[in-house]
């Protein structure tokens, strides 16, 4: 079933979209060979399952063009993890190919919010990929 | 008792080019997320291994690293260092534990759910400074 729709920004061009899907692409082929790797050698790494990958390039197509690429990582615990620096906050999400999508901000010491909520969330998932852009215009 | 001081200067040490960014100077929250410590039933270990390094020279940090940490295969990219203070705000311990070096400690107890251990993770990747070796260690 597909969860998301590929829903690249509008406003980018189909030679930048592209470039994106590319880009995105060889991030998650990288992160892959050092999961692999990282197996061979610990024991206490968890392997990413493959619709981890695939939930998370889906995601990624579905963030606005209005803000960066976020740094990609494996996670020990088997999921994929994505995070921005707006300023001096730090967003963070990660996916574990389990159709769900966790997500922790904290601007500073006083405001933070963390949740989980489904990839086919409608409402609160759409809201807050809106929302980012203007988190990066208010801290940078 | 805890007996850490707030000021004392805890170290993750990094294996992961991908959990720092030289660009930006900052540590990445994956270098924070405790490892499981069951498939089945899935639960993360309470525990996340630091060491102690406050006081000790850099090149006597990265052999500690070097002899007591890396593995072969799996070579130190980076340590995050972490004022402790900023454990004890999150509500977290810092308890020695002398092995496999007596300036282990283990930062605990990390919830067992996976949202929780992510926020935490934000929290101490976002108070920490990256630190690279001054050559491959």
């Amino acid at each position: 079933m597909k969860i998301l729709q590929d829903n690249f920004d509008s406003l980018l061009l189909p030679a930048d979209k592209a470039l994106l899907r590319k880009h995105i692409q060889r991030e998650l082929d990288e992160i892959r060979e050092e999961v692999k790797e990282t197996c061979k050698v610990v024991s206490d790494v968890r392997p990413v399952p493959q619709q981890a990958y695939d939930e998370t390039s889906t995601l990624l197509k579905r963030i606005s063009s209005g803000i960066p690429m976020p740094d990609l990582m494996w996670l020990e615990d088997g999921g994929i993890g994505l995070e921005w620096r707006p300023g001096d906050g730090i967003i963070t999400m990660s996916l574990y190919g389990d159709e769900h999508v966790n997500f922790v901000v904290v601007l500073d010491n006083q405001h933070e919010i963390a949740g989980t909520c489904p990839l086919s969330d409608t409402l609160l998932l759409p809201n807050f990929l809106t929302i980012l852009p203007e988190l990066f215009q208010q801290r940078t | 008792m805890n007996d850490i001081l707030q000021d004392e200067i805890l170290t993750r040490f990094i294996f992961s080019s991908r959990h720092f960014a030289r660009r930006n100077e900052t540590i990445k929250f994956g270098a924070f997320m405790p490892p499981y410590a069951s498939k089945d039933p899935p639960s993360y270990s309470p525990d996340l291994s630091v060491y102690r390094l406050s006081g000790l020279s850099d090149n006597e940090k990265w052999t500690i690293g070097r002899e007591y940490v890396q593995i072969e295969g799996r070579s130190i990219k980076a340590r995050a260092d972490l004022p402790a203070r900023e454990v004890y705000r999150n509500k977290l311990k810092v308890i020695s534990d002398m092995q496999p070096h007596e300036r282990h400690a283990n930062i605990t107890p990390f919830p067992p759910d996976r949202l929780a251990c992510q926020r935490l993770a934000t929290k101490l990747a976002r108070a920490s400074k990256l630190v690279t070796p001054p050559e491959e260690v």
